[in-house]
């Protein structure tokens, strides 16, 4: 073959139009392919997320109960009635308080556990077996097992404070209106810290090492070294870790349903148990559509501020 | 047995159009070496040959059928992988086999291959070992063998050597230049390394931002760079490139009041803005007074040559001394450049300019 | 206790230079608590499992006398054979089911990018609504197929619920998965289906494991759905079970003990046996 030199593109002649050709190949046949083994997903997420979405939208419009339902269309009556009740909109309030409350305490108390796992040098697999059980325990059960420490008749609790000749009375704490709630939160930290410590501990892996190495060169100490660098280099996965638990705190049910049953009063009546209330007690599964369809833009509306912190936080460190 | 012939093909992903119509016809039998610094769009090439990225436009034929339409496992060729890509389940043999398998060759017929790849790639001692289990040569060893035993219509190898190191990668440039005499396979041989390109090819594509600069022998592509680009990219260190202007009778007057020469009967008129390159090693040392005063800032010696590195008017170039000399940084040496090694560009498009054309 | 190895955090010299001091001490402390603090509530329940009525309403911590009877009064009195029975089939199952859809759609999202950037946010956001939303439509649905109180039903809920957090935790696996090997197995003769089985499925598979237990246990502890879709002892899951005590006037706290712990067993042994997969899938969404 000849030495050819081809001319140098200043002066090639484009004729991109001429050599054009559609090419259905391996990349958009395996596409193709994909989008049939994605249906089965699409599948489920239309039975579990679209359809019931959609569903109580039209239920929210209508007059139904647990045995008839669309008895016939009221409008937005379901959803003026549920504005109109006080309880209603206090739970939402509650959920919000509750999700942001369990979140604050167990991020915080997770990092210092992650640390302290991070930190032992012997035990690790250990501390970190246990650690997973309570994430494991089935929320009924955690609710068990905080009903028995906090019993007012027997409770751990209540013998440990008498000893301690701090009360000469039983306390019913899950009685009380003002401590119900507290002592909720906290059986909820107990269930999810370890959740979050765990993720933490992975993320504190993925830091890299020289960066320490460089701060410690420059003088940085202990303290000054988590404020500085772990702190705001955890700080995309901590946002992300918190916006999980956000999630997942708003669907708690278990736990006030054997802990409390939303009282005393009120006092504990997270949404999804109100609903739940409504639907199965008073069996108006309209009123419930409507309410939930609002709780479901409330969990939105508490979420998104983190979902955009994270991002932000992301951006700003890449 | 094939050739590969590249039809005016561009390449898109998404709205960024990464390779903007080149042609490349590989003759069979050939080892072509497809080299540019990254992101110019040669691995994309590769990839576009062995069916991984679908064609935005244009034509691949690969043995004289088009493959557009026809699917990497169709096209019967046999890539490298710069991380080797070995299935990490699986023992060496396995990993040997498993083209055989996916096509269905009778498990005799894969015996006898795997053995001779095995054997030739001294491999034989380690085939039921797991990839995670051999050094990083042996892993290279094993996806060579896996493409050997397939016996396809042509190799392609994406940066194959670049995890190695120095000592290893030398060795089995050679080797790859031995099977290929042996094998007498068309091979499409990618590499960032323009070292390895020119060893190793019949020809090379010289590729920058998704256009074809230059195709060509290495001898010839090192000797007569189409434009300054190829010059800077072909051969370290790099040519010198000068700005000047063109002078009547085959001079150059350079920054600094110097005059050069070249043997170039170039149609260009005198006046015109040029670059005048010049290779390292192309600049010789003269007695004191004798060519153009150098200041030396620099002495780099590799115990074969000396690399003198300095400022000729406002460009740093380099002078490239075979064997001995005693040069100390801050001395003034007096260099003189061979007119008949001389290449003049156009200033303004980079372009060789030269009436005679290639000699 | 020499604490001369200087790790990532502590930085300054103090720990170098000092074997013991203040913030080791703190630190073996502060560990301590924290173990104590997790733990402590299992321990509890444990004791009572071992109490008789008045020696739990006494309110010590080690029972006076240790009562075996709670025991086979419980697995007696309340069938809770069967709610574990339940329990497994319907999480073990539905686990099943969640990988059998998530494992080959992850990997074509992820990989092939179906779905473009929509699809993976849209999976993701179903996950944010709380299940109350899809109860009522889902009992519903079920009701009108006749699978409302059946296994079968629960299992296809739970394969159904779990799918975008089996779909977050691959999705990290599958992006790890170097996408070379499977171009290497393309070229090699690899269609789409050999390429997903021969090679991404044997990779994927610390993950697939990881998600699959994680899976099984979501749907082990789910209660709500439960609550709802199982109406007899012979479809009840454990949990339900076990919240079947709280209508009791006079709650058996002993006997209560005893089916929760019966009911922690398997998912403790679980934990236990799978904790190097479990800690892998668990973290494996902050570590992409």
């Amino acid at each position: 073959m000849a030495e050819l030199d081809t001319a140098p593109h200043h002066t090639l002649e484009r004729s991109k139009a001429a050599g054009r050709r559609s090419g259905v190949l391996s990349v958009d046949r395996r596409r193709m392919i994909g989008w049939a083994v994605v249906m089965p997903l699409i599948g489920g997420l239309i039975v579990f997320a679209v359809y019931p979405f959609i569903y109580l939208i039209f239920l929210s419009f209508s007059d139904s109960n647990l045995g008839t339902l669309f008895r016939g269309w009221v409008g937005v009556e379901n959803y003026t009635d549920a504005i109109g009740q006080s309880k209603f909109t206090a739970s939402l309030f509650r959920s919000a308080i509750f999700a942001l409350m369990t979140t604050l305490v167990s991020v915080v108390l997770g990092v210092v556990v992650a640390l302290l796992l991070d930190r032992a040098v012997k035990g690790r697999q250990i501390l970190r077996t246990l650690i997973l059980l309570p994430l494991m325990t089935p929320p009924i059960t955690v609710a068990v097992m905080w009903q028995l420490l906090l019993m007012p008749k027997g409770g751990w609790l209540n013998s440990f404070l008498m000893d301690m000749a701090l009360f000469s009375q039983p306390v019913s704490f899950l009685g009380s209106p003002t401590m119900a709630f507290p002592f909720v939160c906290l059986a909820d930290v107990w269930q999810w810290t370890p959740f979050i410590a765990l993720m933490t501990y992975a993320a504190l892996q993925t830091l890299p090492e020289d960066i320490y190495e460089a701060a410690k060169l420059d003088g940085a100490s202990g303290l000054a070294m988590f404020w500085s660098i772990t702190l705001p280099m955890l700080g995309p996965a901590l946002l992300a870790i918190a916006v999980l638990k956000l999630v997942i705190a708003f669907k708690v049910f278990d736990l006030v349903f054997v802990l409390t049953g939303g009282g005393p009063g009120q006092a504990t009546t997270v949404s999804s148990f109100y609903i739940y209330r409504v639907a199965i007690q008073q069996f108006d599964i309209g009123a419930a559509a409507a309410q939930t369809l609002m709780f479901a833009v409330v969990v939105g509306l508490v979420t998104i501020p983190f979902t955009t912190a994270h991002d932000i936080a992301e951006k700003r460190l890449s | 047995m094939a050739n590969v012939e590249v039809r005016n093909i561009y390449k898109s992903f998404g709205p960024v159009e990464v390779i903007h119509g080149i042609d490349v016809e590989i003759a069979d039998k050939e080892l072509v070496v497809l080299v540019g610094p990254s992101g110019c769009g040669k691995s994309t090439l590769l990839r576009m040959i062995a069916g991984l990225e679908d064609i935005t436009a244009g034509e691949i034929s690969i043995g004289d059928t088009v493959v557009n339409r026809v699917a990497a496992k169709d096209r019967n060729i046999a890539m490298v992988f710069q991380s080797y890509a070995l299935y990490p389940h699986m023992t060496v043999y396995r990993n040997m086999s498993f083209g055989l398998r996916m096509r269905k060759i009778p498990k005799d017929e894969q015996d006898r291959r795997i053995r001779w790849a095995a054997g030739g790639l001294e491999l034989t001692d380690y085939l039921k070992r797991y990839p995670r289990q051999l050094s990083g040569g042996q892993r290279q060893r094993v996806a060579m063998g896996r493409a050997l035993v397939r016996e396809p219509i042509a190799f392609l190898f994406d940066e194959p050597l670049s995890n190695l190191d120095a000592q290893l990668r030398v060795q089995m440039r050679t080797e790859i230049r031995e099977l290929h005499q042996r094998l007498q396979t068309t091979m499409i041989y990618v590499t960032h390394d323009q070292v390895e390109a020119m060893t190793l090819a019949d020809r090379i594509v010289v590729m920058r931002d998704g256009y074809i600069e230059q195709i060509g022998a290495p001898g010839h592509v090192y000797d007569r760079p189409a434009n300054t680009f190829v010059a800077g990219f072909i051969g370290s260190p790099q040519m010198n490139l000068l700005p000047g202007t063109l002078g009547p009778d085959g001079t150059i007057a350079l920054e600094g009041e110097i005059t050069v020469r070249h043997t170039d009967s170039l149609a260009a008129e005198a006046g015109r803005s040029v670059l005048y390159g010049i290779r390292p090693e192309d600049l010789q040392l003269v007695g004191e007074g004798a060519g153009i005063a150098f200041g030396v800032d620099v002495v780099e010696t590799t115990g074969r040559e000396i690399e003198l590195f300095g400022t000729l008017g406002s460009r740093r170039i380099c002078v490239l001394l075979q064997g001995r000399a005693n040069v100390r940084p801050g001395e003034t040496v007096w260099i003189t450049p061979a007119p008949e090694r001389a290449h003049v560009f156009d200033a303004e498009s980079g372009v060789r300019l030269e009436a005679t054309g290639p000699s | 206790m020499t604490a001369t190895r200087v790790r990532k955090f502590d930085g300054g010299t103090w720990l170098a230079d000092a074997p013991v001091d203040l913030w080791t001490l703190a630190r073996w402390a502060g560990t301590a608590a924290v173990v104590l603090f997790f733990i402590f509530p299992m321990i509890f329940m444990l004791m009572v499992s071992f109490k008789t009525q008045p020696d739990i309403a006494s309110g010590g911590f080690v029972p006076e006398e240790w009562f075996w009877q709670n025991y086979p009064d419980a697995w007696n009195s309340v069938a809770v054979g069967t709610y574990l029975r339940n329990s497994i089939v319907a999480a073990a199952l539905g686990a099943l089911v969640t990988l059998v859809i998530a494992v080959p759609a992850t990997h074509a999202i992820v990989r092939y990018r179906v779905g473009g950037k929509f699809l993976p946010a849209f999976i993701l956001a179903t996950y944010v609504a709380p299940p109350i939303v899809a109860l009522f439509p889902l009992f519903f649905l079920l009701r009108s197929i006749g699978l409302v109180n059946t296994l079968f039903g629960m299992a296809l809920v739970y394969g159904v619920m779990n799918l975008p957090v089996a779909f977050w935790l691959l999705s990290s696996f599958v992006r790890r998965l170097p996408e070379e090997l499977e171009d290497a197995a393309r070229i090699d003769g690899a269609g789409y289906g050999s390429v997903l089985l021969r090679i991404t499925v044997p990779l994927l598979m610390p993950g697939i494991i990881s998600t699959g237990i994680i899976c099984l246990i979501l749907a082990y502890n789910e209660f709500l759905l439960a609550s709802f879709l199982t109406r007899s002892e012979s479809t009840q899951t454990l949990p339900v079970g076990l919240s079947l005590y709280q209508g009791d006037r006079q709650l058996r706290y002993g006997q209560m003990s005893v089916a929760s712990l019966i009911g922690i067993v398997p998912v403790y042994l679980l934990a236990m046996f799978f904790q190097r997969w479990l800690i892998r899938g668990l973290t494996a969404g902050s570590t992409r």
